[in-house]
């Protein structure tokens, strides 16, 4: 039997608020549409993990905006890099493309023409490569740096994970 | 699209529980967001210690990547594992080669091009300055926008009177990507022609003929420019002409001047508007008024470079 408000779904985010939310904008999250598509019986709630309702906020500002045809208005400049990194990963769970989008694009700008160590320091990335590897990614690269007399390396094989 | 996670949907009085059993991602080359795989979290729902962009999966640090330039690309390739092999992913090269690539590939080299290459290694190819046509011309992507780049040298152009010594020579130089340029001692009759056909991406392109008034040598490892035989230039202006197979044309003048230094004379612009076919482009620079003579010129080469290079591009202004 569909509960009365069938056209409201409700999220619980992980930090225990509900949300109610319109179909369409569940709609635009493949991963509930995913879990909704395949309940055998009807869902009451679905649990997002990975989701705080801060998240929650922005998603539904971004799809009230986008609905009135004003998805450019919406901005990520307040949240800071740990706090867009979280909001990042959030979408990219609830695999929204839209927003997806919207959020690579903001991290991309963020580190447009700054230094490797400058992204390293602020965005608190680990150097996880063995000092043979860095040397030999640094030496793969340089290519794209070099002025234009330069002749072309030989392609090497994938380099194995 | 799919998911890598596995549901268990139990239902019990009034609400529904859901346990997720999630893979973990094996090394796979990142696909594009739509088709994302991989997921990799904390299974525990508590705040993790210490956030920080380095726990994007690979799968979102290439699609992040697809926004940024080659060179940005590369250098962020080092930060760590999941950045080096988003760096690699072919949606991102992909994005950043011109989109007649293939054709281009076919044009400029024979079979030896090799079919296994990945998008990187393609980009990192024609970035090169790759020579075709019996070695008279060279063509190539600039590094950090991937736009093409073509240059005739002065041995593939059509100069009138060359084989005449008294007049054109060639000579060696190390100041061009060419191993020779051609000398003008004194002439009446300046011309020079040329033509070339190459399927150049969709855009626009500005042409130019590199030239320098003088004669440059090195003497004791200094350069020293011999202008005894510059003359001419600035009784009247030389003139551009410049046409394609599909009807452009546009003609121009101007003075050479400035002695000493390479410069690049802008001849003329011409549109692609479909990368898919071959653009015949023919181009000429003249002074034939015969009641003056003219001399003392290099011509190196001519460049095609795409128009929005003048603005970016010092030596073109």
């Amino acid at each position: 039997m569909a509960s009365s408000s069938s056209n409201l779904i409700s999220l619980k985010t992980s930090d225990g608020t509900v949300f109610k939310v319109e179909r369409a904008l569940a709609k635009t999250m493949k991963t509930v549409q995913a879990i909704i598509e395949e309940a055998d019986a009807n869902i009451y709630m679905i649990p997002i993990h990975n989701v705080f309702s801060h998240h929650m906020d922005m998603i539904i500002d971004y799809y009230k905006l986008s609905v009135a045809g004003k998805s450019k208005e919406f901005s990520v400049e307040k949240l800071d890099n740990d706090e867009l990194k979280d909001f990042l990963l959030a979408v990219h769970y609830l695999n929204m493309e839209d927003l997806f989008e919207v959020l690579t694009q903001a991290v991309a700008d963020r580190l447009e023409k700054k230094s490797v160590g400058y992204v390293r320091k602020y965005f608190g990335i680990e150097n996880d490569f063995t000092p043979e590897e860095y040397a030999a990614i640094r030496k793969k690269n340089d290519w794209a740096f070099k002025g234009d007399d330069i002749e072309p390396e030989e392609d090497e094989e994938k380099q194995e994970e | 699209m799919c998911l890598n996670s596995f549901l268990q949907i139990y239902t019990t009085q009034d609400t529904l529980y859901r346990t997720e059993q999630q893979q973990h991602s094996t090394p796979i080359p990142a696909t594009r967001s739509s088709e994302l795989m991989g997921i990799r979290f904390s299974i525990s729902s508590s705040q993790p210690s210490k956030p920080s962009l380095g726990e994007l999966p690979e799968s979102c640090v290439a699609v992040i990547m697809e926004y940024m330039d080659p060179p940005q690309i590369c250098k962020l390739a080092s930060l760590n594992r999941a950045f080096r092999a988003a760096s690699s992913a072919d949606f991102v090269w992909e994005s950043k080669l011109p989109p007649n690539y293939h054709l281009i590939i076919r044009k400029i080299f024979d079979v030896s091009f090799p079919s296994h290459l990945e998008k990187r290694g393609i980009y990192s190819r024609l970035c090169s300055l790759n020579t075709f046509d019996g070695g008279t011309k060279k063509v190539w992507l600039d590094r950090s926008m991937g736009k093409l780049c073509l240059s005739i040298s002065a041995k593939g152009l059509s100069i009138t009177y060359i084989d005449d010594r008294r007049y054109w020579n060639h000579i060696p130089t190390e100041e061009s990507t060419f191993s020779s340029v051609a000398y003008l001692q004194q002439i009446w009759w300046f011309e020079v022609d040329g033509e070339v056909e190459f399927p150049f991406p969709a855009g626009t392109y500005s042409l130019f003929f590199r030239i320098h008034l003088g004669k440059a040598s090195k003497r004791f490892g200094r350069r020293v420019c011999n202008t005894e035989h510059v003359h001419g230039w600035d009784i009247k202006p030389v003139r551009f002409q410049l046409w394609t197979s599909d009807g452009q044309y546009v003609a121009s003048q101007c003075f050479l001047k400035g002695p000493g230094k390479w410069r690049y004379y802008h001849a003329g612009d011409f549109v692609v508007e479909d990368g898919n076919v071959s653009t015949k482009v023919k181009f000429s620079m003249t002074q034939i008024d015969c009641t003056h003579t003219k001399g003392g010129l290099c011509l190196d080469s001519v460049f095609v470079y795409p128009s929005e290079f003048r603005k970016v591009k010092e030596f073109l202004n």
